[in-house]
């Protein structure tokens, strides 16, 4: 298709997106409202998909090793149980460097003990929050293993809430982007029947398929890229508030930057707002094109 | 120009719109397509546009054979076709002008190739002064002329005309089928379908007449 082509069936989208106006400005805020949530749902997501793993990096395991035991041996069953995701080692002289580090002046007192006391240690990373009581007993288990060690259970539970919520905004995201599609839909068949006269004298002077859906496809386009834009202007805006409040209202909560989540949540607005724009008017011609 | 080879078109449901239909119209002919409502005048010309496919039998169109053309086949035939009906089918919102246009944008003619084929079918079909008038403002006449106007816009090989006159009084069907041979002198095939009696009877052109989707009778100069 030329450009000077293009160019004119984009302009008639627009007409056909004017010419909607009662119906298409009540459609255009539903879906705009729809991307706004959506923008909040990723704001969200991303914040909490960054606190758990800040929280996963949390996830350890310390398992104290009895004095003479095959450490290589017990190293290599250690990484074998299921669910460990990596191994750190800290050897008797490293815990004692490090304690006598934490005592400060008083490290003169380990001088009492003749030789060094502390254990040999493996820490465990462990891939999920919930297998970390499995892990613990599996390594107990092991001969040589004096005994293992682990955060509060707390932690865990914490971080399955933040995995819950995060899958809860994910699948919300989903519903609505599902409930736009079918605004859309419904909006630009709308205009495909106000059209069908022009449709059928286009098929019968020789238009192509291409030629005939382009309007509409331009329509959809023009709602996606609408919405997309107001979403992500009005959600940047919000985090910005939020980041500026955030600090005093819950000091503690780790916030992503501004300039990380606003840029993706825009992006992916616009692709949400393309894939929508496109996918749902090309359902709506699809009937008449044959 | 057109060749049907024991054409029959045979809905889903039985009935049968067309059987072994042969029908061969030559480059340049004017031909009278008579015969009662549900004959399968129509069929034939939707058969000719790729509109519909035969279930049997083959349709030839300048060379291709319609009904094994691929869907992105069918509008480029259509370019080379022009077609006519008894309801004009102009859009209402756009002027004379712009309706003729509408034809040529689909095949991306240029915006000044474009003016100039239009300027030149408005003189041809006698409504040069009416360009930048809408439709509505339009007698049933005019409509007509408009609608061959973009009929014939692209040059086509063929011009096909379903029931043209089957809305206007006597004397404008007369300016219509004048105009229509007019075009048919020209060089462009001309089919019409009609039940106008004393059009055919008085134009003594080759009429070929349907009945129960047959073809009954083709005569060369043929009355109703």
């Amino acid at each position: 298709m030329k450009l000077r082509t293009t160019v004119k069936l984009a302009r008639e989208g627009m007409t056909n997106l004017r010419a909607r106006s009662g119906m298409g400005v009540t459609a255009m805020t539903i879906i705009t409202l729809a991307f706004i949530i959506v923008g909040f749902f990723l704001q969200i997501y991303l914040n909490l998909d960054n606190l758990g793993q800040s929280l996963a990096q949390r996830l350890q395991l310390r398992v104290f090793i009895t004095e003479g035991a095959p450490l290589l041996q017990l190293e290599g069953a250690l990484r074998r149980l299921p669910g460990v995701s990596g191994l750190d080692v800290i050897t008797k002289e490293e815990a004692l460097q490090s304690l006598k580090k934490q005592l400060g002046e008083r490290a003169q007192l380990l001088e009492l003990v003749d030789q060094n006391p502390l254990p040999h240690t493996f820490v465990l990373q462990v891939e999920r929050a919930e297998l970390i009581p499995e892990v613990a007993a599996a390594a107990a288990d092991l001969d040589g293993v004096e005994e293992v060690v682990y955060g509060r259970e707390s932690l865990g539970k914490l971080l399955s809430l933040v995995e819950a919520i995060s899958w809860l905004s994910l699948a919300g995201s989903i519903v609505i982007f599902s409930a736009t599609l079918f605004i859309v839909v419904n909006t630009i068949r709308l205009t495909v029947i106000a059209r069908k006269q022009e449709i059928a004298i286009r098929r019968l002077v020789g238009a192509t398929n291409a030629f005939i859906r382009a309007p509409f496809l331009f329509e959809g386009l023009y709602m996606g890229l609408t919405a997309a834009a107001i979403a992500s202007l009005l959600g940047d805006l919000v985090y910005r508030l939020v980041m500026q409040e955030a600090p005093q209202v819950l000091p503690f909560l780790p916030l992503l930057p501004r300039d990380i989540v606003s840029p993706l949540v825009t992006v992916a607005l616009f692709l949400m707002g393309i894939f929508l724009g496109l996918f749902g008017s090309s359902i709506s011609v699809r009937r008449y094109l044959r | 120009m057109i060749n049907f080879f024991e054409v029959s078109k045979i809905y889903p449901n039985g009935t049968a719109a067309l059987y072994r239909i042969n029908l061969t119209v030559g480059k340049g002919e004017f031909l009278f397509l008579v015969g009662p409502s549900g004959s399968g005048k129509s069929t034939v010309l939707r058969l000719i546009t790729g509109e519909e496919k035969p279930t049997e039998g083959k349709v030839l169109v300048a060379d291709l054979n319609v009904g094994r053309l691929r869907r992105w086949e069918i509008p480029y035939l259509r370019r080379r076709i022009g077609v006519v009906f008894q309801d004009f089918r102009l859009l209402p919102n756009l002027t004379v002008a712009e309706n003729i246009a509408f034809a040529l944008e689909v095949s991306e003619v240029k915006p000044k190739e474009t003016r100039r084929r239009v300027r030149q079918v408005l003189e041809l079909v006698g409504l040069s002064h009416k360009a930048a008038i809408y439709p509505d403002e339009l007698s049933g006449g005019e409509r007509q002329r408009v609608s061959i106007a973009r009929a014939i816009v692209n040059n086509p090989l063929v011009l096909l005309a379903d029931e043209p006159t089957g809305n206007l009084d006597p004397e404008t069907s007369w300016e219509i089928v004048k105009l229509l041979e007019t075009i048919n002198q020209r060089g462009t095939t001309v089919i019409m379908a009609t039940h106008n009696e004393t059009i055919v009877n008085t134009l003594q052109k080759r009429v070929v007449a349907m009945a129960q989707g047959r073809t009954v009778r083709d005569e060369r100069r043929g009355t109703y």
